[in-house]
């Protein structure tokens, strides 16, 4: 092991041993050690857990140690270690050495849940202490002065304020319910506008990637805020048994909401800075705004028509279409597949334009298609249909079973949408094999390769792990 | 076969026709039913899979082969079919003999093994090296999952009901683990966002596994339900660790094998074929874009280098257009830059090629001239006004061949009006006021509608000349104008024109212009000061330095379009003759539709050559004819279908906007031809003013100047 290896390791055993604290800590004095470790005494769970926690972390530093400088790279790792190793350790490593046999099941997987909390809140706390364990260099590598980042601090506070503002106009008391009414739900945007602008504060990007950015933020926020840090400020126990946590689920679409419309917000807000007032030089990008926003949205249509098409048998099974139906007030099933298809229209034209030239790869397109229909689960199943029909949005985990069937048509459809706009994208000279793009784009263009090979993966995984184990392990 | 076949058909209907008379069935309810299948068959399902045939051919990536799209066609076409059974329309609820079985599951079941078909196809293909490894990987490991799977018998006891028998479940596993493999594809420094998408992945082909394929071959509904779901929970946790593994595994093969990072996802340069296309026209363009389009399994992308006199490809079929004002030049070239960016565009003209040693020498504007080497040569290099030695023509007569061409014209007829508003002599203003056009094929019948039209649009400026005098003439050698239309119609055409005015003078040629007449070969001189050359066109001069075997003076071509004797030179267009194989001994027309399809072609014979197999013969009917002949009337063939008036107009004018390259010149013609419905047409002159010069004041000024200077 080299030298910087090492030391990565011990910056990564640092990080991890006060995420173990961090997770560990409010698990034992909730009691909750003993079934999350399977020691019989919480003292010997706590160093247990503090061990593993210790050597995990070490590994987490090695596997991390070239990409300590991007906070949100290390961030979303970090989230996604959680679950894994809640899935490796938790389901997986644990019960064989207790001499069980796998807990694969979805019994053991439901009693497993606290571990999965833990496990999650570990990995995030390891993340950051990480990324503030790096030398001064790394970090330092932005020239941003005083100003600079005070900018980036009000966009963030703004667009997280704004966010929830909007979605308490438009959802009411359903949104504000998930945290203590209105000044809650603004402190909650705050913090997502914050957390976003210091993951992200380089300058503007696509919107979509932000949005799906803002799904795995938003699912921090829920874990760290509604699940974690409220009840212990409240004095009371870790709320994290399934029967618990499935009380609090309403909280998680509107912290996913809440994720996402702050994220678009400040990257429209750095965005209309750079439409508005940049340099025609600084914006030689290849095509003009009608041709490029033309294609894009021709594309996405094109693509969403064959994803909808693709699904429509299927839809028609699940009698999926009888309830869209509903929306325009009709109970035909012919009326339900015109409108099945008008949102499939819709959903690939956006996708189409907010993800424009996103995918580098197959797998990249898929993962952002992923990404894109489970949002469109939570805004459009939980949220929108509801209200169409004249209820109010259904953010109980009970809804959230019911409309199961609908979760995996969307992430299915979001695949076939992105793997289908990349293919559309890779025939017409795609930007990441164009070697002579210009300098302003050619930095816009290493962001975007950059992300793809970093923090992008994780956020989709993140999204498509948690939106299903969650749905799954939390139905009644 | 097909007499076979037509025999059996019209066996099997008089069968049904037997029967449906013995069994005494409903004889007004039948043919009823037959009529509106037929309705629906041929009318809107056969023109809806014909139409998305033609799209996904269209927009679909060249990665998906052949077998992917067929099995897109399958499905849809299948789909619309099977969709009114699977939604249950015409089911009655207390009838359950009505439509009694499980329609939907029948057609996933069908549409299930048309994609597995395909994918396995899609999967066997030769591809890159890592595609490939990603795929053996993915086998391996699907195949391991497969016999684990087999063994640990206690999980499927959850899913019992999910599973179709080993056999199925092994064959949907081991696609599946190649399924995962393929879409993975390590790049250095990837590892971990490899990894994390392998996960994915494997959750991905959990939901196509164990929620739609498995109960679908089990003979289950397939609900997407929560309960399924729960029932395999432990395959989500295997599929996503094989997902990871199978990542793990792929990167561990990687970077064993040669690298090719993002930057040489292109191979370079010097190892690829090089395609030097000559000519920016319809056929060289043509040619270029569809090589970008595809490539070679064997050989890659060739580079593509297209070398060109002008730096646009210019849309011949709207230069009237521009002639008559209505269309601004810009407007109707498409630039060679935007529309080919994977070529590489060199604006010169040709000096000189050395077949032997593959090279071509261009001039470029300034500076030497550059050598280039190729391994495949195509020469589009068009045609050029043939004035077949008449006298007076080449200084004096117009042609329309170019954007300068037609912007010159319209300058030219609008001074023309300019002078004989002013003039006092009857003849010479009669003469300024005459336009003469040689030539009654489609350019020469076109440009004389569309100058009368000019002259009519914009005379209101000019109130003193006598509409009487303005004079239109259309030069035809042969009894009929417009040769290459039904006879009907060009009479029809021939109609039209005179009902505007138009003199069309048939079995006359012209033998010489000056710059005050045109004479004709039947004695008679016209008084004009306007000719226009459309009457012939010849290849261009190049093809004759080159040294091949010329027929019509036109490079004698295969019908693969290879040059005769040389299997790396190809020629199209009008500089090729290019033999007709649906008419022994005639060679194919030189227009636009079949440049552009004769471009198609050549590229994919290039393509095949360099693959090593054997170029294929090109083959094309005309599909339409059309000419405008003025404001809102045309004349349009197609096939045997004729069709004139404001509707061909129509036609014409949707057919060649579809066909103009690029969405912004669309917009723009179109708006183009919107203001020219509700405004007059211009009648600016830019160019500089010819005749007698100016008294020169600028000396005169000068030496006030000068004066004002020294005092």
């Amino acid at each position: 092991m080299s030298v910087f290896a090492a030391a990565a390791a011990r910056q990564g055993a640092i990080a991890g041993l006060v995420g173990g604290f961090g997770s560990g800590l409010p698990l034992y004095y909730s009691d909750l050690l003993p079934a999350v470790s399977g020691m019989r005494s919480a003292p010997a769970g706590l160093v247990v857990h503090l061990v593993v926690a210790v050597v995990l972390g070490g590994v987490f530093g090695v596997l991390l140690r070239r990409r300590g400088s991007d906070p949100a790279q290390v961030v979303f790792w970090g989230l996604i270690f959680g679950t894994f190793q809640w899935y490796l350790e938790a389901l997986t490593v644990r019960p064989l050495l207790q001499g069980e046999s796998i807990g694969w099941g979805i019994e053991a997987a439901r009693a497993a849940l606290p571990a999965l909390l833990g496990d999650l809140l570990y990995g995030l706390i390891t993340a950051v202490v990480f990324v503030l364990l790096q030398p001064a260099p790394a970090m330092a590598t932005d020239r941003r002065g005083v100003a600079g980042w005070s900018a980036v601090l009000l966009r963030g506070v703004v667009s997280g304020a704004a966010a929830a503002g909007l979605l308490a106009v438009v959802l009411g008391d359903s949104f504000t319910s998930i945290a203590t009414g209105g000044t809650g739900v603004l402190a909650l945007g705050i913090v997502a506008g914050l957390g976003y602008v210091l993951l992200y504060p380089a300058g503007p990007a696509g919107t979509g990637p932000a949005a799906a950015r803002g799904a795995g933020l938003g699912f921090m926020v829920w874990v760290v805020l509604p699940v974690t840090t409220t009840p212990l400020l409240r004095g009371e126990t870790l709320p994290w048994t399934a029967d618990q946590i499935r009380a609090l689920f309403p909280a998680l679409p509107g912290s996913l909401l809440l994720g996402v419309l702050a994220a678009v917000l400040a990257t429209w807000l750095s965005g209309l800075r750079r439409v508005l007032f940049a340099d025609p030089a600084d914006r030689a990008d290849d095509e003009s705004l009608a041709v490029r926003t033309t294609r894009a949205l021709v594309r996405g249509a094109t693509g969403g028509v064959a994803g909808g098409l693709l699904f429509t048998v299927i839809m028609a099974q699940i009698g999926y279409f009888g309830t869209v139906a509903q929306l325009v007030g009709s109970a035909s099933t012919g009326v339900g597949v015109v409108v099945h298809l008008l949102i499939s229209v819709v959903l690939g034209a956006s996708y189409g334009l907010f993800f424009r030239g996103q995918s580098d790869d197959l797998a990249a397109g898929i993962g952002w298609g992923i990404s894109w229909g489970f949002l469109w689960w939570v805004l459009g199943a939980l949220t929108i249909l509801p209200v169409g029909l004249g209820g109010s949005p259904q953010w109980t985990a009970a809804a959230a079973a019911a409309a199961f069937p609908s979760l995996i048509g969307h992430l299915c459809y979001g695949s076939a949408l992105g793997a289908i706009l990349y293919s559309l994208e890779a025939n017409d000279k795609p930007w990441w094999i164009r070697p002579e793009a210009p300098v302003s784009v050619g930095e816009r263009l290493s962001r975007r390769r950059t992300e793809l090979a970093g923090s992008a993966p994780p956020v989709w995984a993140a999204i498509a792990l948690v939106a299903v184990t969650l749905t799954v392990v939390l139905a009644p | 076969m097909r007499r076979i076949l037509i025999a059996l058909g019209v066996a099997l209907m008089a069968y049904a026709a037997v029967g449906a008379v013995l069994d005494g069935v409903n004889l007004i309810g039948v043919p009823l039913f037959l009529a509106g299948v037929l309705i629906l068959n041929d009318g809107i399902i056969l023109p809806l899979v014909i139409g998305l045939g033609a799209l996904v051919g269209r927009v679909a990536p060249r990665a998906w082969g052949g077998w992917t799209r067929a099995a897109a066609v399958i499905s849809v076409s299948v789909t619309i079919v099977a969709l009114p059974l699977v939604l249950g329309f015409g089911r009655v609820a207390d009838n359950p003999s009505v439509l009694p079985g499980s329609y939907g599951r029948g057609l996933l079941l069908i549409l299930a093994l048309v994609w597995l078909v395909a994918l396995a196809r899609g999967l066997a293909r030769r591809g890159d090296p890592a595609r490939r490894a990603g795929v053996l990987v993915g086998l391996g490991v699907g195949v391991a999952v497969a016999l684990i799977g087999q063994l640990r018998g206690h999980m499927t006891a959850a899913a019992a009901g999910l599973t179709p028998g080993s056999a199925v479940t092994i064959a949907v596993t081991i696609i599946g683990g190649a399924l995962i493999g393929s879409v993975l594809r390590y790049r250095p420094g990837r590892l971990l966002s490899l990894i994390t998408t392998g996960v994915l992945a494997g959750l991905l082909w959990w939901t196509v596994e164990w929620l739609t394929v498995l109960p679908l071959f089990a003979g289950a509904e397939v609900s997407w339900s929560l309960g399924d779901a729960q029932a395999s929970f432990g395959y989500l946790v295997a599929a996503m660790i094989q997902g990871g593994v199978t990542a793990g595994l792929i990167a561990a093969v990687g970077a064993r094998l040669p690298v090719r990072t993002v930057d040489t996802l292109v191979p370079p340069e010097e190892t690829r074929p090089r395609v030097l296309i000559v000519g920016g026209g319809f056929a060289g363009v043509g040619v270029a874009r569809r090589l970008q389009q595809r490539h070679s399994t064997a050989a890659g992308a060739p580079e593509v280098v297209l070398v060109s006199d002008s730096n646009y490809q210019l849309f011949t079929p709207m230069l009237t257009g521009v002639a008559a004002g209505t269309l601004s030049q810009q407007h109707i070239g498409a630039p060679l830059r935007a529309g080919l960016r994977n070529t590489t565009i060199v604006h010169a003209t040709v000096e000189s090629v050395d077949m032997a040693e593959r090279q071509i020498t261009v001039q470029p504007e300034a500076g030497e001239a550059v050598t280039m080497g190729y391994d495949h040569l195509v020469l589009a290099v068009g045609s050029v006004p043939d004035y077949r030695g008449l006298p007076g023509l080449e200084q004096y007569a117009f042609t329309l061949k170019s954007l300068a061409d037609a912007t010159l014209l319209r300058e030219h007829v609008l001074r023309q009006l300019e002078l004989a508003d002013g003039e006092r002599d009857s003849l010479r203003r009669r003469r300024l006021l005459t336009v003469v056009v040689a030539g009654g094929g489609f350019a020469g019948a076109e440009l004389v509608a569309e100058l009368r039209d000019l002259v009519h649009s914009v005379r209101r400026f000019f109130p003193r000349l006598d509409p009487e005098e303005l004079r239109f003439i259309l030069l035809h050698s042969q009894d009929r104008i417009l040769p290459e239309l039904d006879e009907r119609l060009a009479a029809h055409a021939l109609e039209r024109l005179r009902a505007k005015g138009i003199e069309v003078r048939l079995n006359v040629r012209l033998t010489g212009v000056d710059a005050e007449e045109a004479s004709l070969d039947d004695g008679r001189t016209i008084g004009t000061g306007t000719v226009v050359w459309t009457a012939g066109n010849a290849p261009s001069p190049l093809v004759r330095e080159l040294g091949f075997e010329l027929e019509r003076g036109a490079i004698a071509c295969d019908a693969t379009m290879q040059v005769r004797g040389r299997a790396d030179v190809w020629a199209l267009g009008d500089c090729a003759a290019v033999p007709d194989l649906a008419q022994p001994g005639a060679y194919l027309p030189p227009t636009a539709q079949h440049a552009l399809r004769e471009g198609t072609a050549v590229a994919d014979n290039i393509l095949a050559v360099l693959d090593g197999r054997a170029p294929t013969p090109f083959r094309f009917r005309t599909i339409a004819l059309l000419v405008a002949l003025g404001h809102q009337d045309g004349a349009v063939q197609i096939g045997r279908w004729l069709l004139s008036g404001r509707l061909a107009w129509a036609l014409w004018r949707g057919v060649y906007l579809s066909k103009l390259p690029g969405l912004e010149k669309r917009v723009r013609v179109s708006i183009d031809w919107l203001l020219d419905v509700f405004f007059p047409r211009d009648v600016i002159l830019t160019e500089p003013r010819r005749g007698r010069p100016p008294r020169d004041r600028m000396a005169t000024m000068a030496s006030v100047n000068v004066g004002d200077d020294a005092r």
